[in-house]
This record gives C-alpha cells, sequence and structure tokens, in this order.
C-alpha cells in the first residue's frame, strides 16, 4: 500500500460511523448505500462516498443492480481483515552526499530579512522565520531547526564574510558527520527561501 | 595617540533632566512662593536624589554613585543651613563647619571620580574600540549572534570578571544558567538600564560567556546603525568577541586596569 491509499484509509477508518458500517457489511451478504445509510442514520451521499472509498481501495466488490428505473450499487466485502503497511524507506533521503555538495561554498544572503531565533543557551539556532510575498499575500514561514541543524546556521558565515563549505561549518560548529544529510536538507531548504547563497 | 570616531555623535541629555527638572522647580517656588521654599525644596530634591544615587551604587557597585549619593545629600544639607532661620533651629556653629567640611570632601572626591572617568558608562568606548580598523561594506547586517571563539577561564574568574565590569560600567552582566551576557551601556542609556534591566537587555548588542568558554557575540540594529558609516557586520562582530576575550585575558592576569585604560584612552568626552 502506498502511502496515499494508506492516507485514504485512515480517513476512511477515523470517522465515527466507520465501525458501525464494517458491522454493517460483515453481517450482510452485500447491502447498498440506502439501506446502510438508514440503518446507521447517516446520510445517503456520505454512506455512498464512504462505500466508494473503500471500493477505491480494493476492500469491497461492488454489483450494479437495476430495480426499476434506477440502477444502484450493491456492495460487498471482499477481504475479512484490514492491515496497513507503508514501505518508508523510500522517504529516506539518505542517499550518498557527493563530495561536491559538501564543498558548496555558502554564506547567508543579503539582505534576507529573515528573523533567526537563537536558543536560551545562544549557542544554536532554534528556529528561523521567513516571509514570502507581498501586501496581502504576504505569509509567514516559520522552520523549526533539529539541534545539528540550529548549530549549522549558527555558524553560517555573515553576508559579508567570506563564503565556507558545508564541511568547514561543520567542523567549525563541531557537528557529527552522522547529521551531514539533514545539514544537506535545511542547507537546501534555504538556498530555496533565498536565506543562503552558494557560490 | 588620536583615533578617528565611528560612532555618530549623541547630543541627548537624558542625564541632566533630573537635575533641569529639579531647579525649575525650585525655581518655580522660588518666584511664587518664596526664596527660602524654593531653596529648601532644592535641598529636599537633592537629599531625595541622594537616595536615587544610593539605590543605583547598590545595582551597579560603581563608587562614582556612592560618591554623587554623599555630595547630594550633604549638598542638600547645606543648603539648608544657607539662611538666618535655617530649618533645624539652633544648630550648633561647629556642626555647620563640619557639613560644609564634608560637602567640600565630597565635591573634590566626586570631581575626582569624574574626571578620571570614573562616572562614565563606557557603552560608546566599548563599540568605538571594537570598530577600529574595520573597513566599509554595505548590507552586512544581520540579526543573528556570532559565535566569537572560545578562551580559557574558570567559573570564578568569569564571575570576578562580570563583578569588575559591572563596577567600572563597561558592560552590565546578566547572570544566567550556563552564561554570562555582558551589555554594554553607552553614557544617556544608562537610566533605561538601571529602571528596567530585563527590558533594557532587548534588542541590545551582547557579549555572552557560557561556563565551558564559548563566547558569543550579537550585535543590534539600534547600534549598528549608531556607526556613521555601514561597518564590514562581520568583521564587527569578530572584534567585539576579540576586544572582550582580550579583557578577560587582562583580567586573568590580574592586569584588570589595562581594560580602563585602553577604554579611556580613546579621550571621549566625559558625558556622552
Amino acid at each position: 500500500m502506498d502511502f496515499k491509499e494508506a492516507a485514504k484509509l485512515g480517513s476512511c477508518l477515523s470517522k465515527d460511523y466507520a465501525e458501525d458500517l464494517f458491522r454493517l457489511l460483515a453481517t450482510y451478504e452485500s447491502i447498498s448505500a440506502s439501506e446502510a445509510g438508514s440503518r446507521v442514520n447517516i446520510h445517503i451521499k456520505t454512506t455512498q462516498d464512504f462505500l466508494e472509498d473503500l471500493y477505491g481501495l480494493g476492500i469491497l466488490d461492488r454489483e450494479e443492480v437495476y430495480e426499476g428505473k434506477r440502477p444502484y450499487f450493491r456492495y460487498r466485502l471482499k477481504v475479512k481483515q484490514l492491515s496497513i503497511e507503508i514501505n518508508l524507506e523510500p522517504f529516506s533521503q539518505n542517499e550518498p552526499v557527493t563530495d561536491i555538495r559538501l564543498k558548496l561554498k555558502i554564506r547567508e544572503k543579503k539582505n534576507i530579512g529573515a528573523r533567526f531565533t537563537t536558543s536560551r543557551s545562544n549557542d544554536y539556532i532554534s528556529n528561523v522565520v521567513i516571509w514570502t510575498g507581498e501586501g496581502r499575500n504576504r505569509t509567514e514561514r516559520k522552520i523549526n531547526l533539529s539541534m545539528p541543524q540550529g548549530k549549522f546556521l549558527f555558524h553560517l558565515p555573515f553576508p559579508t564574510a567570506e563564503p565556507l563549505s558545508i564541511t568547514e561549518i561543520m567542523k567549525n560548529a563541531e557537528i557529527d558527520e552522522v547529521n551531514i544529510p539533514e545539514i544537506v536538507d535545511i542547507v537546501n531548504v534555504m538556498i530555496e527561501f533565498g536565506v543562503i547563497e552558494s557560490t | 595617540m588620536y583615533y578617528p570616531r565611528k560612532l555618530k555623535r549623541d547630543f541627548r541629555i537624558t542625564g541632566f533632566i533630573p537635575a533641569i527638572i529639579c531647579i525649575s522647580i525650585g525655581a518655580l517656588i522660588w518666584i511664587f512662593i518664596g526664596q527660602r521654599e524654593g531653596v529648601y525644596s532644592v535641598s529636599g530634591f537633592f537629599i531625595l536624589y541622594a537616595a536615587f544615587s544610593l539605590w543605583i551604587f547598590i545595582r551597579t557597585r560603581n563608587q562614582s554613585y556612592l560618591a554623587a549619593s554623599v555630595w547630594q545629600l550633604f549638598f542638600g544639607l547645606w543648603l539648608t543651613t544657607r539662611f538666618s532661620y535655617p530649618l533645624i533651629p539652633g544648630i550648633k556653629s561647629e556642626l555647620l563647619a563640619l557639613l560644609f567640611f564634608l560637602f567640600i570632601a565630597s565635591t573634590i572626591w566626586l570631581f575626582y571620580l569624574v574626571f578620571t572617568r570614573r562616572a562614565k558608562w563606557k557603552g560608546r568606548e566599548v563599540f568605538e574600540l571594537a570598530s577600529m580598523s574595520i573597513e566599509t561594506q554595505s548590507d552586512g547586517f544581520t540579526e543573528r549572534p556570532h559565535p566569537a571563539g572560545k578562551t580559557v577561564y574558570s567559573g570564578s574568574e568569569l564571575k570576578g570578571f562580570a563583578e569588575f565590569l559591572r563596577k567600572n560600567l563597561v558592560a552590565m552582566p546578566y547572570f544566567e544558567v550556563n552564561q554570562i551576557v555582558f551589555v554594554p551601556v553607552k553614557m544617556e542609556d544608562e537610566f533605561g538600564y538601571i529602571f528596567s534591566p530585563e527590558k533594557f537587555k532587548q534588542n541590545r548588542s551582547w557579549i555572552a560567556f557560557d561556563f565551558i568558554g564559548n563566547v558569543t557575540v550579537n550585535i543590534s540594529k539600534k547600534d549598528y546603525i549608531g556607526y556613521k558609516e555601514e561597518l564590514s557586520f562581520d568583521q564587527l562582530c569578530e572584534n567585539l568577541g576579540k576586544l572582550f576575550i582580550e579583557f578577560m585575558n587582562y583580567y586573568r592576569k590580574g592586569e584588570a586596569e589595562r581594560i580602563l585604560y585602553k577604554l579611556n584612552e580613546l579621550g571621549l568626552g566625559l558625558t556622552y
């Protein structure tokens, strides 16, 4: 199951009426949205959406039946058990960081207007607030930093200082090499927001 | 030795405002009520001001505020004896002579401290020294603090250093759990610090020494625009950090007087 499907199923399961509808689906050989909705006392459209979502996820089977003028669907439970299994491996950005990326010379960009909030102990940055857009569309984006990221930004060269490589800054900030992926990630984000410039 | 000034001149007269108010009220009382009442009111103000100076002395441990307090007290008392109908009737002439002597002695003491710059808040000197030999460079300001390096000292040395800087009005220390933060206070800003130290610290420049030897510097926008020109911001932060590390080294070697010598050598005015 991919993440989107899992999220959809999670959303279905979180509904107040989900347990009652599953009980009906498990009890009945097949059931229509109108029957299920009237039984659980919820709107037919709400029931229809819920059953369609489960059909889309492959949990239900459906059959179109014709009684009089209007065709409608009857739903049948296909499975006896539900399980959510998501592979988180693809989310990891722990791809090998190349030497070129670590040698990238960076420093804070001039006149960015970002606000750096320091920790109580004044030895790392705890968050960065960046403003984007103009006028009414101006929005504030606050990025909370992990401790290694905060230490890294604390040692980032000032706008008028000589740029330093990521490796040099990490050395100054005494950051362990295991934190390289998250450092590279925050550098990318900061470059994207125009807080950091690379040379 | 001549040092070019990098800070803008400060024409504020905050320090004189209490004295101006006090004398103005005394003058009005003199005009509308009478000469004797006018002088007595000024005398009362000076005695109250003596209590205020004593309070500042307790906060800063700076000798000049004790001297000011003593002088204001004796001046206030001396004023009450200036008429043929003194406030305290039947006062002995020996006591009056003693009072006059103490007034003159406290005046000499106070003048000595003022002219030897012991009474001067030395924030301007700190920022002038930090800005020496820095080139101009625009658009360098950032609100981030700057890690200024490491140095070696013990916890007790740091606390002693903090007391020294406070006593000599170089920078006011804020004692925190894992560090001591020093905030240089310029002349005319001192009342802001005295009345509300916590509020004063906000948006000010500071130099922090933690208990494991790290030194961090932050220069506020207010202080940065206090310079005539846009100076290279990273160099300025670095210099300020180095300056305080140098001060700490002097203190550790028992040569703390050199700190005052360096600051006084700039020859800035006594009132700004």
